[in-house]
């Protein structure tokens, strides 16, 4: 009769009897008599049997036993007065027995009373979660410090709180037939473009997955090219960041469970804007962003370009250098392209077992890899000065943009191949071949170069030469609904 | 049905894109460096009809470049020579008993033996410019009264290798112009122009006093390269030499003039005004700080009249006679003489050409041509002879903005 899983739409309808014992039976045959659950029977002042169903560790224990089982033993005369004895404020009543599913989970208490059949649903949850802390992923000197947390009500008023405005809508899915994860979409009304947001919700109800456990799961299943490497859907842990986003027109996908807040749509240049770029001076930013488009250059190209250059371009190397360059590769036994190899796949090993290794025998990693790899290498012979420094600055370069490491680091071995077969001319065509895809690239209808493809002058000012915010009148026209003000104008107020 | 065709032939033509692009692009063959022979300057005479290449190439085990010990460090060159009836032959001949195979693309300066300069230069250059490797913008050279060989193997003091003291030598021509640093791409420039006679840069072997003690008791003397001068050529033959003063004169007349300095006597008519005390017969030395020289030509009564137009602006570098400089009537004085000294060069150098060589080194020929294009059309066959003929008039203009940092020669000043 009551099939795994719940769905409201199709569920089958199991009213609820006046008799408690047969609600109880109900409800653990739903719950599969899982070991949690609590039903706990007891009688009120009016000598009515009552019982209260409630998931062990999701509700505040204090609030049930004082404000709800208290009131009603001592207090309730008649089944009609439990809304004027409870100290509850968010009651709501069923009819449907199935539908006690849902509030159980996210935390409720629903008390079922002996001869009606109505079951009442007190708001009392409460867990642990953890506290708002810096993300260690985006740390700024400048600016707000706090982070999203796993718990979506939170994140949700951390939301709020910056955007005071009636609005900003939230508005709530549950995804995933076996983890009914919440999801929230966040955007102020009459900022956010209509097209796109159809388009979301579009795709966020063919989502099938049946588990959700991050917004990444998310992110795979609405991504406008799930098989390109560069990922169109932005994500932060900060709130001031999204809050930024909403506020162009963007919309927010708040995952239960996941600190990882998503955007759509994403453009380029979101990747080289860091929140800390709108809290300093603009000259500042310019030359940081300058920095951050040449490292993703370099971190994509250079070793592919030594390696063409050592194999194929040695007339391009200027003489003195390539004198030097010859004298310390002089006994090395691999070609460039080996050497090359070799550097990047010790890179990344170092890389990931920095990430995964405990914290306490980290040093150890560090002495070996910066150590025992880097300069003993050389001194082997395995490989290069060159070729060592050369990979370090990809790695170093590579972290300035964490957003898109996946890319840069496949890119990378992408163009490394190409030089070292075809030379320049092959760097050349991969070049050619990634502008071409990032070009045609869109993200929810957005061309994902905007503002330089399509060309937008006003887009411009928040591009690589920043103008003052000031000066930054518009929001971006892709993104928003109206091309309103963004300052001196209350469209988004009334 | 139809798209999956229309996929299919859009793959097929895809693949087949790239699998030309691959095959009929020329970035085949890549050659590591550890394979490679760097040269880095090449030398080309001929003996017995044959020629001979020297080519200086990098030794890349000399050690990785430690800084420290550097007194005992092995040789960072070595001299590769071929030998065969052509010049790549001669060059690939190195092959039979050398290790690498040379690589040719970092060439700095090729130098050219007398006997190869007598006899003709462009037929040993033709490789430079039909092979891939060799880069046009090396320094050509002739080796003045010598084999190529005898002047390649002379190290500079802090040069790394000899064609490094060569290259560098040459390029501080702009602090004296008295040499000529000429590529060979620019060789042919001039060689291509219609009536103009290519001057190349030399290079001699001199001797030098050793001044550090402890090597004088092993060497008493050290070669030293001097590129002081120039080689002039008759389309492509030597036909002789222009001294380092005529050389001064030469740059100045095709604004080749980066910087140098011109020295002259002292005028005396300095001594018979007031601002004069000390003694006379002393020299002043203005250094050139920019220079440019306009050529024209005019033809009046069928006589072809060159004028030539310099404007230096210069800096006071020395005066050795008590003289104010602080007077601008001095100052004055000191610009005409300085001019005149420039007009004295440039005449003797003209004068040289025009008797001497009796052909036109400066380009003169092609001003005849653009201004007088009608007028060249029948003289470009007997321009050698015309131009030996022409009149010409130089006129300087000296500008000297800087006198340094002290005003009176200490000769001059009053004692406290």
């Amino acid at each position: 009769m009551v099939q795994d899983g719940y769905n409201p739409k199709k569920g089958v309808i199991i009213m609820i009897s006046e008799n408690i014992e047969e609600n109880k039976q109900k409800i653990q045959r739903i719950f599969n008599n899982t070991s949690d659950l609590i039903l706990y029977e007891f009688d009120t002042l009016s000598n009515d049997k009552a019982m209260v169903v409630y998931i062990n560790g999701l509700v505040d224990k204090k609030a049930l036993d004082e404000d709800l089982i208290r009131p009603l033993i001592r207090d309730l005369v008649s089944t009609e007065d439990i809304f004027s004895t409870v100290f509850i404020s968010n009651i709501k009543n069923i009819y449907d027995i199935s539908e006690v599913l849902q509030p159980l989970t996210d935390g409720n208490v629903v008390l079922f009373m002996d001869g009606i059949t109505l079951g009442y649903i007190f708001d009392i949850n409460k867990w642990q979660t953890r506290g708002i802390e810096e993300p260690g992923n985006e740390r700024v000197v400048r600016g707000p410090k706090e982070g999203f947390i796993e718990d979506i009500i939170v994140n949700k008023t951390l939301i709020r709180r910056k955007i005071r405005n009636n609005n900003l809508v939230f508005e709530d899915y549950i995804l995933g037939s076996q983890t009914n994860t919440k999801i929230s979409l966040a955007y102020i009304e009459g900022i956010a473009k209509e097209e796109i947001l159809d388009e979301l919700k579009k795709r966020i109800k063919n989502i099938t997955l049946d588990s959700i456990l991050d917004s990444g799961y998310i992110e795979n299943c609405i991504e406008d090219a799930p098989k390109s490497m560069i990922c169109t859907i932005g994500h932060t842990e900060k709130p001031d960041v999204v809050v930024g986003k909403i506020l162009e027109g963007r919309i927010a996908i708040i995952c239960d469970g996941s600190p990882d807040v998503l955007t759509i749509p994403k453009v380029f240049i979101e990747n080289l804007q860091m929140s800390e770029d709108y809290y300093s001076r603009p000259q500042y930013t310019t030359f940081l962003r300058l920095l951050r488009i040449s490292s993703l250059f370099i971190s994509i190209v250079l070793p592919g370009f030594l390696v063409a250059l050592e194999t194929f371009h040695q007339e391009m190397i200027p003489t003195k250098l390539l004198m030097s360059i010859a004298k310390n590769v002089e006994g090395v036994p691999f070609t460039s392209l080996m050497e090359a190899l070799l550097m990047i796949l010790f890179l990344e090993m170092i890389k990931e077992s920095g990430l995964r290794i405990p914290s306490n025998i980290g040093t150890a990693v560090t002495v070996v890899s910066g150590l025992v790899l880097g300069q003993t290498a050389v001194q082997a012979g395995l490989v290069g000065p060159i070729m060592v420094i050369v990979i370090a600055t990809t790695g170093i370069a590579e972290f300035i943009i964490p957003e898109q490491m996946e890319m840069i680091v496949i890119y990378r071995l992408v163009i490394l191949f190409l030089g070292g077969f075809l030379g320049l001319y092959g760097i050349v065509c991969g070049m050619a071949i990634i502008i071409v895809h990032l070009i045609s690239l869109r993200s929810f209808g957005v061309p994902y170069m905007y503002p330089i493809a399509p060309y937008d002058k006003e887009g411009m000012k928040d591009f690589i030469f920043m103008r003052p915010m000031k000066e930054m009148n518009y929001r971006p026209s892709v993104l928003s609904n109206t091309k309103a003000k963004r300052r001196n104008d209350n469209s988004g107020k009334e | 049905m139809i798209t999956v065709a229309k996929n299919k032939g859009n793959l097929i033509m895809t693949i087949y894109l790239l699998a030309i692009s691959i095959i009929l692009s020329s970035c085949t063959g890549g050659r590591e460096i550890q394979e490679l022979g760097i040269v880095t300057s090449i030398g080309m005479d001929i003996e017995d009809d044959n020629v001979i290449v020297t080519c200086e190439v990098i030794n890349t085990t000399s050690g990785n470049t430690q800084s420290g010990s550097s007194t005992h460090s092995p040789k960072e060159v070595v001299f590769i020579q071929g030998e065969g009836t052509t010049v790549f032959e001669a060059i690939r001949g190195t092959t039979l008993n050398f290790d690498r195979k040379l690589f040719f693309s970092h060439i700095n300066t090729i130098i050219l033996g007398e006997e190869i300069a007598k006899k003709g230069i462009a037929e040993f250059l033709d490789l430079v410019l039909r092979d891939n490797e060799p880069r046009e913008n090396m320094y050509i050279l002739v080796a003045k009264g010598g084999k190529a060989y005898d002047v390649m193997g002379i190290k500079g003091d802090l040069s790394q290798s000899a064609g490094n003291y060569l290259h560098d030598i040459l390029e501080d021509s702009r602090y004296n112009g008295k040499s000529l640093n000429i590529t060979v791409a620019e060789y042919y420039r001039y060689y291509y122009e219609v009536s103009n006679e290519p001057v190349i840069g030399i290079v001699q072997k001199r001797e030098k006093r050793v001044i550090d003690e402890e090597r004088k008791k092993n060497e008493p003397t050290k070669s030293i390269l001097d590129v002081g001068g120039g080689a002039v050529t008759k389309r492509d033959t030597l036909i002789g030499y222009f001294t380092p003063n005529e050389m001064f004169g030469y740059n100045f007349i095709v604004d080749h003039i980066k910087g140098g300095l011109i020295v002259f006597n002292t005028p005396k008519e300095l001594s018979d005004n007031k601002p004069i005390i000390g003694s006379e017969g002393k020299f002043t030395v203005v250094e050139i700080l920019k220079s440019k020289t306009k050529k024209n030509v005019t033809i009046t009564d069928g006589k072809i009249h060159l004028n030539i137009n310099i404007k230096v602006r210069g800096a006071l570098a020395e005066e050795n006679k008590a003289i104010d400089i602080s007077n601008m009537e001095v100052i004055d004085v000191l610009e005409r003489a300085s001019s005149e000294e420039v007009q004295k060069l440039i005449s003797k150098t003209l004068d040289k050409g025009q008797k001497e060589f009796q052909q036109d080194n400066f380009s003169i020929g092609e001003l005849v041509h653009h201004k007088y294009p009608e007028v060249w059309g029948k003289i470009s066959k007997d321009w050698n002879n015309i131009f030996s003929e022409i009149t010409y008039n130089v006129d300087v203009e000296t500008e000297i903005v800087k006198t340094g940092i002290i005003n009176v020669p200490s000769n001059l000043r009053k004692r406290r």
